[in-house]
């Protein structure tokens, strides 16, 4: 870090990484007198493209008028956004004491936390930690949506969460995922240097998207049918002897079962359920399986439905039957960094009793990213990692969150009833947003820790201001899911009253009598102390690089196996066995359109100008996306009398929001899409009601009884369930003029 | 596969993970003699023009809680 002086004041420049999406591109941040002024592009020649225009738009968030910076407490009714101001120190020891009575009454799994660490980044596993040590399971996150999910189902099958080797690939499978110049801007550029270098792009996408656009081959799916073009690969695959027959005699069992349960998909049947001729399948299987290397990237589209687990095991699947996996320009298992203690290890899950662990909401119905089956792997992870807790993505020892949000409405199977929300607006954040109101409505204490007034923390008790990336000392590591250390570095000062999660953790433990596990009394310590195998302080690693990756190690799994139960990729799971779920991947239909309901509503669409429910009062993002809008495709539109610009009602059996319509060829017949997490910032004030969350809310549409979910997870079918747009007279009141006048 | 095919992958993984060290020697901050060599090569490979896209500007000044 460099400092200078200038005629304004002290000027500092850091390495940062962007917190304010999931990337985490590395970036260059400037401050004068501890006020950052500029998020630029990083100047290393490898990561500078690796911008989006929401990272240069950091000083206008970070600096923000409405930015929280002083601890409130509520002085109305619940929801009423009335507050007053109070010390850090006066909340923290309100906080402890109005916990330690939740707990002293229900029991330590009545406290329930959701948080994104996408957000906030520095919390290094303290808040898995502090809810062990004091006996709670019911931790959730986004990320049970959100590629979390994804790696606790890939583990099913070989014990690990691969990335891709997209520097060497030869093939990019893209499942609906679009990477574009201002939205995983790091993945698109990797794309498109393979690209450069020769390798095939397939796009399977229901609409003509970015990437689609350019594609060696676009697959129009019908959406939520992903499973079942698996299958039909799959079949071409054995069929035609295209598989790596090595791999899968040495490294796989249950070829014969998947070979029995692929039959069952005749290449006509696909066709029929996927809506994608025939020819379009061969050649593209082909392409996949006979390419020199291949990667199916993580996609948030197979996160999100109802035959999840299914199409994520077949994509393990068919990664392991092409041999692919752990390979030159395939997909990585890079396993714990050896230079930085992962925060799987920070959590100490193994201080949860099992009689807590049993307790977990939803691990009786949907177990599979529940301690219920990922304690099932710990034999096997130790032997192959060396620690038998593997926390990849921070997805993989979570409560089911519908089951949270029906304990906390009902107390079924018992009462949850303290709350706490760190940097994740979770009222729009999960399915079925009606039941979060009342399950948050009915708690005894909830805590919100953020950096702007949301409409979940307007229904907190105590509001705590959060601090972002420009303010803290960090060495980001993704979760353990790739292999590179990268350095952000603390430029500006946060609010005096604000704190890191890792403070608020550390603050709440020591005045609840478990301080002796938080004995890091600064961030830094921490990242000493998770630097320490690397031989390096926090300080001397700054001095010394900016990022430094682990050199691959091709076929690990030729020392040890796989981390599965078998050793081997477990094309059957035996995992899933003994939990009595069927084995072999399946596919079970959505609820399909109908008269009433004519359109496949596709919800979790990812907007350029914000991340989930964030970023809606920064002008400069919002001017860019003034209001959320349905894309339709023009037969559609016509049908139902809509044209470009008009505002229309979206209704599903569970809830409606409004938007504009955009009318659009590149949509699928039939699909319409809904941009995830709006609301209003400028609704604040008498009458408002949490500031428009239930007008134009994509969580507002989805249901999520058991019935509704996928079997093993308990995922709901964000991405093709029912639903009917009608024409209304026009936005709904409230709306920023300004940004009206933008349309 | 066959023994040149293995012998080809061999070399290709040998690759890799030498440019992986080298990537690791330019993201020192401190560079010394290999470091810098390794700069100079990838700085000629992938060029040094900073990234000038006007998509990443904003309108409006940045001020202190403005």
């Amino acid at each position: 870090m460099t400092a200078t002086f200038n005629s304004e004041g002290k000027v500092v420049i850091g390495d940062v990484v962007c917190t304010i999406c999931d990337i985490g591109c590395q970036l260059k941040a400037e401050s004068v007198d501890g006020v950052v002024t500029k998020v630029r592009p990083h100047d290393h020649p490898l990561l500078r493209k690796n911008v989006c225009y929401k990272g240069t738009a950091a000083p206008h968030i970070h600096n923000h008028a409405d930015r929280l910076r002083v601890p409130l407490k509520r002085v109305g009714e619940r929801g009423e956004d009335r507050w007053e101001e109070i010390s850090y120190e006066q909340a923290m020891d309100e906080i402890a004491e109005r916990l330690q009575k939740v707990i002293d009454q229900y029991g330590p799994e009545a406290f329930a936390v959701s948080t994104s660490g996408w957000n906030t980044q520095t919390t290094h596993g303290c808040d898995r930690r502090f809810m062990n040590v004091l006996g709670s399971p019911n931790w959730i996150s986004g990320v049970s949506l959100c590629a979390g999910n994804t790696a606790a189902v890939n583990k099913l099958t070989y014990g690990w969460f691969p990335f891709p080797d997209f520097g060497n690939t030869r093939c990019v499978v893209l499942f609906g995922h679009n990477p574009r110049k201002h939205s995983w801007t790091p993945i698109y550029n990797q794309i498109n240097a393979a690209r450069a270098g020769g390798a095939k792009v397939i796009v399977i996408d229901p609409r003509v998207s970015d990437q689609a656009e350019t594609a060696d081959l676009h697959l129009r799916i019908t959406s939520g049918t992903d499973a079942v073009l698996c299958f039909g690969w799959l079949n071409v695959i054995i069929n035609e002897g295209l598989y790596d027959k090595d791999f899968v005699e040495n490294w796989t069992v249950g070829f014969e079962e998947l070979k029995e349960r692929v039959a069952e998909f005749p290449l006509e049947r696909v066709e029929e359920i996927t809506g994608i001729p025939r020819d379009l399948i061969v050649e593209s299987a082909r392409m996949y399986a006979t390419a020199d290397s291949a990667v199916i990237p993580w996609t948030p589209i197979t996160d999100m439905q109802l035959n999840s687990t299914s199409a994520i095991r077949l994509h393990s699947i068919l990664r392991a039957v092409t041999g692919n996996l752990d390979v030159l320009g395939g997909e990585m298992l890079g396993g714990f960094n050896p230079d930085y203690i992962p925060e799987s290890k920070l959590q100490l899950h193994e201080l949860l009793s099992d009689e807590q662990k049993a307790k977990q909401l939803g691990s009786d119905l949907h177990p599979a990213y529940t301690y219920r089956a990922q304690e099932m792997l710990k034999e096997a992870t130790e032997r192959v990692h060396g620690y038998g807790y593997a926390d990849i993505v921070m997805g993989c020892y979570m409560a089911n969150p519908s089951a949270v949000f029906r304990a906390m409405e009902s107390g079924d199977p018992y009462p949850v009833k303290a709350f706490f929300t760190l940097g994740n607006n979770t009222l729009l954040s999960y399915p079925n947003q009606h039941r979060i109101l009342k399950a948050l409505m009915n708690q005894d204490l909830i805590v919100a820790h953020e950096i702007f007034m949301t409409p979940t923390a307007m229904l907190a008790d105590y509001v705590l201001p959060g601090d972002v990336f420009t303010e803290r000392n960090h060495i980001a590591d993704s979760w353990s899911w790739s292999t590179r250390l990268s350095l952000s570095q603390k430029v500006a000062e946060p609010p005096t009253e604000g704190s890191s999660t890792y403070q608020f953790w550390y603050d709440l433990a020591h005045r609840m009598g478990i301080g002796e596990y938080f004995p890091w009394d600064t961030l830094e310590e921490v990242l000493d102390y998770r630097l320490s195998p690397s031989g390096m302080s926090f300080d001397q690693f700054s001095k010394v690089a900016h990022m430094r990756a682990q050199v691959p190690e091709y076929r690990s799994y030729e020392k040890a196996g796989f981390g599965t139960p078998s050793g081997k990729v477990e094309l059957y799971s035996s995992i899933l066995d003994e939990l009595g779920f069927d084995p072999l991947p399946y596919y079970r239909e959505a609820p399909q359109p109908s008269t009433d309901y004519p359109y496949r509503v596709f919800t979790g669409v990812r907007e350029d100008s914000f991340f989930q429910t964030g970023q809606r009062q920064i002008k400069v993002l919002r001017k860019r996306t003034p209001v959320p809008r349905f894309f339709i495709h023009p037969e559609d539109a016509e049908r139902d009398g809509l044209s470009d610009g008009d505002w229309a009602s979206l209704e599903t059996e569970t809830g409606q929001v409004q938007a504009m319509v955009a009318i659009q060829e590149s949509m699928k017949p039939g699909h319409l899409r809904v941009p995830h997490g709006w609301w209003y910032p400028e609704m604040r004030g008498e009458g408002q009601e949490l500031s428009g969350a239930f007008l134009s809310s994509d969580a507002v549409l989805c249901p999520d009884e058991p019935e509704d979910l996928d079997h093993e997870q308990g995922i709901p079918h964000f991405k093709g369930f029912p639903g009917r747009l009608r024409r209304i007279d026009g936005p709904p009141a409230g709306i920023d003029p300004e940004m009206l006048d933008l349309l | 596969m066959n023994k040149e095919e293995i012998k080809a992958r061999k070399k290709a993984e040998r690759r890799s993970k030498m440019m992986t060290r080298l990537a690791n020697r330019t993201f020192s901050k401190d560079p010394k003699f290999l470091d810098r060599l390794a700069i100079k090569n990838l700085t000629k490979r992938a060029g040094s023009a900073p990234n000038d896209d006007p998509e990443l500007d904003h309108d409006g000044p940045i001020k202190a809680f403005e």
